[in-house]
């Protein structure tokens, strides 16, 4: 189910809001809340609900486990087993074709007689972000940051919330543990018209902005070899735009609806498009996961406490894994592996970087940022390597189809990214022109909802 | 960081943004109520509305529907308004939801009951333009247009019951893309209560249920984006469009080629028998009817079909001694000596032919009819 779709904003969430508000007790709206997240997990394949219940029972029990135990023996025991649990099934649902495929191709090219099977699974929708959510749960509770819950409804609410369960934010229990212990005290009022405009935002941001970039740059980078250079830098361009308001918009429908059922869930974008460096970049770009990656593997690896080789190694390393948690594909790693250096780079010329005037760096990482989601959307390293000639390489060549629709969109979309406030930063008081334009970009929306299918988000794939 | 909000006064994102949702759901339903007429691009999303076809009630009962600037299928599935080709159409249903503009009663059986596809409905004509209508002109004779819906013997055999019709001809029209008919699924459980308590207002529910005004115009406006200027049109491609020597477009759709099961003349026996054993007191009549590309394969250069299920079907009625005609040949040698317009057979913008194509097959049909009805179509 989709937050942009009618089942969900008709059926779905109403029912959801009334039945969680008309419930008192904190037991009950944990057991709600549980039940909604499965529910609305199942509508993409019920089988898998299963496997998010194991997980979530294995991650509570070792939790109450930790608790339990002062012995550092035992607590590294219920540390390493619960999440090497959690990596097993991520690893094999995510990761076992890839490996096999890739142990294949080393095999036949070294000549061993060796056939491996070739495996076809079905990746569990959100299964990246809420195995996060347990394993940062299990750690942050053997580094003794959270007490863990005694309730087991408690948890299994924070795992199978339904906002933030198949594309994040990745909440930490600690970040929502306030709320989640204080549900039965949440004031609907309060929340209410924040939870209302963050979720417009983010819906009009998918539907207006994200969905009809996709309209366009879909197709156009789907013919890509047909494309010029001035082509593939628009297709790029909007690319860049469309992910951004894809996955913010997702978010602060997320955040939207966390508050509606009083659950303040953390930021996950802060204008990233504006940052100055890499490192800028990565402090506005899908926070929670690069807070996850710098608390759970970067500063765990020595962080920059280590010399600077060493700490250029951590960041490669860190955002290698980063982009392999985004797919399991060499175009990710490659990814990875570009952010990777860009960081490593920043880290050594910073102080040359730095000097530059704040427009050109922002400009310049906006290109470099772009250049970067290149490998991120091409399927195979010839298609990466055909945009980025096109790219560089004056090449004479066709125009996307809808090109006079696209180029309205990127200048909507750059004056949006780069030049105004972001939904964190604007006002939610629902004064002044503010709500009336929420209402008729949502308006608008069910409008393009009606006309186009709804699509799905670009990161239920991760 | 903290978002900022202030909870003084009152919260107007609160009151408009939720406001805004349930108008859209209450615009939704309420227009629900209205009529699709002024929506539909030809009469068969008009008349098909209040209507269940597979529930032995195609088309919504006592209706007469007139469409001016009526445009075909293909156009619309290919979102190319260039391509339309406009029309008049006029729709009558009779009280049971099948076309007939004449009014046919129990003390006045028709001759004949023609069964079958859109083809025989007349997707795209007037009423005094369809199969039926020109059939029975050529041959004298009346006809109940009951096309729409499957061919079994128990809902052919109803309606005979219902036109007090004892003896005559079921004509049977068979379009070569769909094959040997199969089991119609059964009419599910849910409509057949409905009908038992509601009766036609059962009808009205599910046409209420079915189609939203509100969204098939807001489709289209959003369609009219994808003019591949503003957004690329996605369905561009759905269809083939070929022109004649003449500069006219012709638009064809996707699957020319037409694929026979293995076993689709063992299929059609068993099928043929069956419903000729379902029939007793009539007589079973079977027109074979071609595509669109298979008529205009050669004036179109199109690929020729590897082999055609009209032939196996053919091999099998003969078999069985049933009376057929393959009006394959007929149309094809038509279209391959005049494709110039008002001699075309299929409609430029549509799956279906037109009233030309329609009168060639009436024609064909009337020499190969037998009994009587020959001796009266060659009269003079």
């Amino acid at each position: 189910m989709l937050f942009n779709s009618f089942q969900f904003l008709y059926l779905f969430l109403p029912i959801t809001y009334l039945v969680f508000w008309a419930l008192r007790s904190k037991r009950q709206r944990y057991v709600w809340l549980t039940l909604t997240g499965y529910i609305f997990y199942a509508f993409w394949n019920y089988r898998f609900c299963a496997l998010m219940a194991f997980s979530t029972v294995v991650s509570y029990l070792a939790g109450r486990a930790l608790a339990a135990t002062e012995d550092p023996r035992r607590r590294k025991l219920w540390l390493v087993l619960p999440v090497s649990v959690d990596l097993a099934l991520l690893g094999f649902f995510k990761y076992a074709g890839f490996l096999l495929e890739n142990a294949q191709f080393a095999a036949t090219s070294l000549g061993l007689p060796v056939h491996f099977p070739s495996l076809s699974i079905v990746l569990p929708i959100g299964i990246s972000f809420y195995t996060f959510h347990t394993i940062s749960y299990i750690v942050d509770a053997y580094r003794r940051k959270i007490t863990p819950t005694r309730d087991f409804f408690e948890f299994s609410c924070y795992v199978s919330l339904f906002s933030q369960l198949v594309a994040g934010p990745i909440v930490r229990f600690r970040q929502i543990e306030a709320d989640l212990e204080n549900i039965e005290h949440s004031n609907r009022r309060a929340y209410w018209g924040i939870g209302w405009s963050f979720f417009a935002v983010g819906l009009i941001k998918k539907v207006l902005l994200a969905d009809t970039l996709a309209a366009i740059v879909d197709p156009a980078l789907a013919n890509y070899q047909q494309l010029g250079s001035v082509a593939i830098w628009m297709s790029m361009l909007g690319y860049a735009y469309q992910l951004y308001f894809d996955f913010s918009g997702y978010s602060d429908m997320a955040v939207g609806l966390g508050y509606l059922f009083g659950i303040r869930i953390p930021q996950n974008f802060d204008s990233p498009y504006k940052a100055l460096d890499p490192s800028d970049f990565w402090r506005r770009w899908h926070i929670s996961l690069s807070s996850c990656l710098r608390d759970y593997l970067y500063i765990p690896l020595g962080g920059n406490r280590v010399g600077p080789w060493r700490t250029y190694v951590n960041l490669l390393l860190t955002m290698l894994i980063g982009g392999l948690w985004h797919g399991a594909g060499w175009t990710f790693l490659a990814w990875g592996a570009y952010h990777g250096l860009l960081l490593a780079l920043y880290r050594r010329f910073s102080a040359r970087w730095d000097a530059l005037p704040t427009a050109m760096r922002r400009a310049l990482m906006f290109v470099l940022v772009t250049v970067g989601w290149v490998f991120f959307r091409a399927k195979t390293f010839s298609m990466a390597a055909a945009l980025l000639k096109r790219m560089w390489i004056p090449t004479s060549g066709s125009l996307p189809i809808g090109v006079q629709g696209l180029t309205v969109l990127l200048v909507v979309a750059a004056i949006i990214a780069h030049g105004l406030r972001n939904s964190w930063q604007m006002k939610h008081d629902g004064q002044g022109r503010t709500p009336w334009a929420l209402a008729l970009g949502v308006l608008l929306s069910i409008g393009a909802l009606y006309g186009a299918a709804p699509s799905p988000f670009l990161y239920f794939q991760f | 960081m903290t978002p900022r909000s202030t909870g003084s006064s009152r919260d107007w994102t609160g009151t408009l943004v939720p406001l805004v949702l349930v108008i859209g759901l209450v615009a939704d339903g309420a227009s629900r109520f209205l009529s699709l007429d002024v929506l539909a691009i030809r009469a068969w999303e008009a008349m098909s509305r209040n209507a269940f076809m597979e529930g032995g009630v195609p088309f919504e009962p006592s209706k007469h529907y007139v469409n001016d600037r009526s445009s075909g299928d293909l156009a619309a599935a290919t979102n190319q308004p260039a391509f339309r080709e406009y029309r008049r159409e006029e729709f009558t249903s009779d009280a049971w939801g099948y076309r007939n503009a004449t009014t046919f009663a129990p003390d006045n059986p028709p001759d004949a009951i023609l069964v079958g596809t859109s083809f025989s409905v007349g997707s795209g004509v007037s009423d005094d333009e369809t199969l039926a209508a020109q059939l029975g002109r050529l041959t004298h004779s009346r006809i109940y247009n009951a096309a729409g819906g499957a061919p079994v013997p128990e809902r052919i055999r109803s309606i005979a019951e219902r036109l007090g019709m004892k003896k005559g001809t079921v004509i049977l029209e068979l379009l070569e893309s769909n094959g040997v008919p199969g089991s119609p699924p059964p009419t599910p459980r849910l409509h057949q209560v409905c009908m038992s308590r509601l009766g036609t207002r059962c009808l009205t529910l599910k046409g209420w249920l079915r189609a939203s005004p509100v969204k098939i115009a807001t489709q289209r406006a959003y369609r009219k984006l994808e003019n591949d200027l503003w957004l690329p049109n996605p369905s561009a491609n759905t269809v083939s469009v070929h022109r004649f020597p003449e500069g006219d477009a012709m638009l064809i759709p996707p699957g020319t080629n037409f694929r026979c099961r293995a076993d689709s003349e063992e299929g059609a026996v068993t099928f043929f028998r069956s419903l000729q054993a379902g029939l007793p007191g009539l007589d079973l009549f079977v027109v074979l009817v071609p595509e669109k590309a298979s008529v205009y394969g050669d004036p179109l250069s199109l690929v020729a079909p590897s082999e055609r299920c009209l032939t196996h079907m053919g091999r099998a009625l003969a078999s069985l001694s049933i009376p057929y005609v393959d009006l394959s040949d007929r149309l094809r040698d038509a279209a391959r000596a005049e494709t110039s317009p008002g001699h075309r057979l299929f409609f430029l913008d549509d799956t279906h032919w037109n009233r030309f194509g329609i009168g060639t097959a009436a024609t064909m049909i009337a020499l190969h009819w037998p009994t009587e009805r020959q001796d009266a179509a060659k009269a003079p």
